[in-house]
């Protein structure tokens, strides 16, 4: 749990400022994005599908594809500048020093290779490792994700897994290489909630082990009470709050992070806007779906704003209980 | 009282263990002796943690797996006792929607002509009335027409999971066996799917059986639920009653989960769901419903 102040923590493994994303020349997805990623913190990007959440986790692997445009005024892993690198370091790099979980197991994973083997290719292919050295590894990682039944599975395949496992498979592959950033786009999204925290308890356990900073990507706060160390809501593209985990949880104050939290309040909350947001405009992105909107908001895009040393919101109108007075 | 047009008798399903010589006779019991109805424009909702066979059980009510022994009462058919043209009649009255949208798709056909085939396929219209069905039938789920030349790969997944949706109305049946249908979905996607699917059952009649692993989805969809756990219906009810009082050590588990009362075996989770916000939260909640009710 990080207590001190950005200004005092560990130097980032990930340093990201004012990154930019846009496709084929239409408006931005992704606007003004900052990251640090500090060894053994896990930072939660939180939002909805189209909030650029998941276009942020590809362009730090740089997995976008050639028609997106990237810039950013830094961005570097481990003083490595990863605007710059050639595609030739970019696969040096992932997997090895970077590596990334996605959500669907079965797609991510070879179904004609049996997963013990592909555990052991992922150490084999950045490591001069003999095969029976990395079969012998690939079994400890087996272990270390608690994968029920354990060496019993390492010649199974895929299809023989059940979802929760094949995500175990996953973070396996990617751990095995001691990465100092991992990446996980929404791991737990199709598992059930029991298992959902366990994934995400492994997750972090293991990562603060070899001290690896963790960007994990969900659509459900509520996942982030368990995993994250803080936390950025995402929408439209650009920020709207972050802070400290329970900044967030404790203290929401930008009306979107409310709405996502609203889902929590109960089967009979009332249902808060659920219209589709709109492409940025001027004014504050949200300002189309929020209940609480002043014409300021329609003109005028609020700067993320800091309300304390670690929390800082975009919204004009944050607190909001000063609205009733 | 109408009969009831889904009843299911004690329907047991195994299957042998995976890496295991079959010989050892060491046979992992899927759904174990299974007993519902479902009342014709009703939702039965099943829900249950990963693995707990609820799938399996859909796919034994699809006839896409054959049960072990049992009974399947459709509409007064022993849907267990057809095969050939009668089971393929028979089909035409029941659809599964599973959670993977893109599964249902051919990623080279176009997702109009896709539509268009099953139309032709079971022959619901002839030749010149197809395309305005296509048409009628994209409406119906909410999708502009624009989407019709689309390949499956060129939309978003919840407009595919309502394509997946229109493909599994264009034979008209009476009966959709749904699986996981939103659970990939993000919750706003998710909510405007599950309300498409309240909206047709409104106005269609269609009659439901909803798997889901969120026990959150069951108030919104379900007039009856069961809650599956290695293979068996545990406990089964109105939804209010069951959920209001959960008798089962699963159904609670499933609710503080979703509810986030901290960890199970408190003593079953407390009326109060909105244990989990703060206070701070739920006041600035309240400033936004009341602000929205106000508009």
């Amino acid at each position: 749990m990080t207590e001190l102040p950005p200004d005092f923590a560990p130097k980032p493994v990930l340093d990201l400022r004012n990154l930019r994303i846009a496709f084929g020349g239409r408006p931005a997805v992704v606007e003004g994005v900052d990251l640090a990623l500090r060894p053994g913190v896990t930072l939660c990007l939180v939002g909805e599908s189209g909030s650029g959440k998941s276009a942020t986790a590809l362009a730090l692997m740089r997995l976008l594809p050639p028609d997106a445009a990237v810039s950013a005024d830094h961005f570097s892993l481990d003083g490595t500048d990863l605007l710059a690198a050639s595609s030739a370091d970019l696969t040096k790099l992932r997997g090895d020093r970077m590596a990334i979980v996605f959500q669907d197991s079965s797609q991510s994973l070879h179904p004609l290779m049996p997963i013990g083997r592909q555990i052991a290719e992922a150490l084999t292919i950045h490591r001069p490792v003999s095969p029976s050295e990395a079969r012998a590894e690939a079994l400890a990682m087996l272990t270390r994700v608690h994968m029920p039944g354990g060496e019993e599975r390492f010649d199974l395949y895929p299809h023989q897994l059940s979802g929760g496992m094949r995500q175990r498979v996953l973070i396996a592959m990617a751990l095995i290489c001691q990465p100092r950033l991992l990446i996980a786009d929404e791991p737990t999204s199709s598992l059930d909630a029991p298992l959902q925290r366990q994934i995400m308890r492994l997750i972090r356990d293991l990562t603060q082990e070899i001290g690896a900073a963790v960007l994990l990507i969900t659509h459900d706060l509520m996942l982030t009470r368990d995993s994250a160390d803080e936390i950025a809501v995402i929408h439209a593209g650009l920020i709207v709050e972050r802070g400290l985990r329970d900044d967030i949880l404790g203290d929401p104050m930008h009306p979107y992070t409310l709405t996502l939290l609203a889902a929590f309040a109960g089967p009979v909350a009332a249902e808060v806007s659920r219209a589709p947001a709109p492409p940025p405009g001027i004014g504050c992105g949200f300002y189309p779906r929020c209940p609480v909107a002043a014409p300021q908001c329609a003109t005028s895009r609020p700067p993320l704003a800091a309300f304390s040393a670690t929390h800082s919101v975009a919204c004009w109108r944050a607190p909001l209980e000063a609205l009733t007075s | 009282m109408m009969p009831p047009l889904l009843a299911v008798r004690n329907l047991s399903k195994s299957f042998d263990r995976p890496g295991r010589w079959r010989l050892s006779g060491d046979v992992a019991p899927a759904v174990f002796d299974v007993s519902f109805e479902v009342g014709a424009g009703q939702t039965f909702g099943i829900v249950g943690p990963s693995g707990s066979g609820k799938s399996t059980l859909l796919r034994l009510l699809a006839r896409l797996i054959d049960a072990d022994s049992g009974r399947i009462a459709f509409d007064g058919t022993d849907l267990r006792a057809l095969s050939g043209h009668a089971l393929r009649l028979a089909r035409r009255r029941f659809q599964i929607v599973s959670q993977d949208p893109a599964s249902a798709f051919d990623p080279r056909m176009r997702v109009g002509a896709a539509i268009a085939a099953t139309i032709r396929l079971h022959r619901m219209r002839r030749a010149q009335a197809i395309e305005p069905r296509v048409t009628e039938l994209l409406a119906q789920v909410g999708l502009s027409p624009d989407l019709h030349d689309r390949y499956p790969h060129e939309v978003s997944g919840g407009q595919l999971q309502r394509l997946a949706i229109a493909q599994a109305l264009a034979v008209e049946p009476d009966l959709l066996l749904l699986d996981e249908v939103a659970s990939a979905l993000d919750a706003s996607v998710k909510a405007s799917v599950l309300g498409l699917l309240q909206g047709l059952q409104r106005s269609l009649g269609t009659t439901y059986v909803f798997v889901s692993h969120d026990i959150r989805d069951m108030y919104r969809m379900a007039d009856t639920v069961g809650v599956m756990a290695a293979g068996r219906l545990v406990e089964q009810g109105a939804k209010r009653t069951l959920f209001d009082n959960p008798r089962h050590d699963c159904t609670k588990s499933l609710l503080a989960a979703a509810f986030g009362q901290g960890q199970q075996a408190e003593g079953g989770p407390s009326a109060d769901w909105s244990a989990p916000l703060s206070a701070k939260a739920l006041l600035r909640l309240q400033v936004m419903s009341n602000a929205a009710a106000g508009h």
